[in-house]
């Protein structure tokens, strides 16, 4: 758990971000109409 | 570490989730923020709900006492920045990036000079401390409040001096935030001499990014990736400055220069350029690169009801002279990068 709290907020919206990507690869998002 | 002290200072899993808990709030007012300002812009030809956004969300902080269980919820929105930041780099292509950021640095790297000299010789005018102009200069040369804050740590500078240098460029990203839109209009700019100009003078980066959206979305991409630049070099500019402070004998001495670097690199810069690398390579199909950029969009509505929802103007005072200091030298970068912006892109 305290490997969570030493991550900095910049690699939090890089990973935020990549995860986003990851699910948009799976097509998780292709039916919302954004 | 005994198995008694880490009991103690490891976090139960429930209090990460009340700590999830907690932001939801802070979350919600500041979605509520964004799509009203969406809302509103869809009524008004010709208007960027950026601008929506941010004014209610700074009504709402002013007029309204919002009680503290919104606080940590909207705290976040510089995470919401970076992300987006990240996100928007599916749009853009690594050679677009690279020729933003090219001719970007080269004037990044004038303007950075520009505004630490410009700082330092209207901070002796004003009688401000030598660390105080250093702090403003840095503010307005390379990224607002990362910049400070990095900087009040390498100089040893006092907190209040890091307060007033703050304070300044805060409420001159609020002023520029409403003004640029208006001049970058009344002077028929493109969309590439406004991005640069704003990438280039804007200094905290949620208001550049503010800024450049508020106008078009191909100036706000320009600007984003021109403010990134200067971004990149803020390490550097520290550093710098740690070494002439130290020279003076006004600091102590910087033992490890790349892991000083590396600490002061913003690391979402490295997921920008990932995520850029990844759709050129074609990575993304042209679909999916669209639905990223509209999250990007979605994101960036929090960062900017955010940013206004942290703009409290009674924390903006900062003292008559430190306030003129930082008003001389925004408005000389401001006039002067735009000089060479219409020099540079003609």
């Amino acid at each position: 758990m305290q490997v969570f709290a030493r991550v900095s907020r910049d690699w939090w919206a890089v990973i935020l971000a990549s995860s986003f990507a990851v699910l948009v690869k799976l097509g998780a998002f292709s039916k919302i109409p954004w | 570490m005994s198995v008694n002290e880490t009991a103690i200072t490891r976090p139960k899993v429930t209090q990460l989730g009340f700590k999830g808990l907690s932001l939801l709030p802070g979350l919600l007012l500041m979605f509520a923020v964004g799509y009203a300002g969406k809302l509103i812009s869809g009524y008004i030809p010709h208007s960027e709900y950026v601008l929506f956004a941010i004014a209610i969300g700074m009504i709402v902080r002013n007029t309204i006492p919002l009680p503290k269980a919104f606080t940590s919820g909207i705290a976040t929105y510089e995470m919401w920045l970076k992300s987006g930041i990240v996100l928007l780099g599916a749009r853009l292509a690594l050679q677009e990036v690279w020729k933003i950021g090219a001719t970007g640095i080269a004037l990044v790297v004038v303007e950075i000079a520009l505004s630490i000299t410009v700082a330092t010789w209207l901070g002796r005018m004003f009688g401000l401390t030598e660390k105080l102009s250093s702090l403003i200069g840095v503010g307005v040369g390379v990224c607002g409040v990362s910049a400070i804050i990095g900087a009040t740590g390498a100089i040893e500078a006092e907190e209040d001096d890091a307060t007033y240098a703050i304070a300044t460029i805060l409420l001159f990203g609020a002023l520029m935030l409403f003004l640029y839109p208006i001049i970058g209009n009344w002077l028929g700019m493109s969309d590439t001499i406004y991005g640069y100009w704003t990438g280039l003078s804007i200094d905290n980066t949620a208001e550049t990014v503010a800024t450049g959206f508020a106008y078009t979305e191909g100036a706000g991409n320009i600007a984003t990736v021109v403010k990134l630049s200067r971004n990149a070099l803020m390490g550097v500019v520290i550093l710098i400055m740690a070494l002439l402070y130290a020279r003076k004998g006004m600091t102590s001495e910087v033992k490890d220069k790349k892991a000083f670097l590396w600490k002061r690199l913003p690391k979402f810069l490295i997921g920008f350029l990932i995520f850029s690398l990844l759709a050129t390579i074609g990575f993304f199909t042209p679909a999916q690169s669209k639905l990223i950029g509209n999250a990007s969009k979605w994101v960036f509505l929090m960062t900017f009801a955010g940013v206004g929802l942290s703009t409290d103007f009674r924390k903006l005072r900062a003292g008559i002279k430190p306030f003129l200091v930082g008003f001389g030298v925004e408005t000389v970068v401001s006039v002067v990068t735009l000089c060479m912006v219409y020099l540079t892109m003609r």
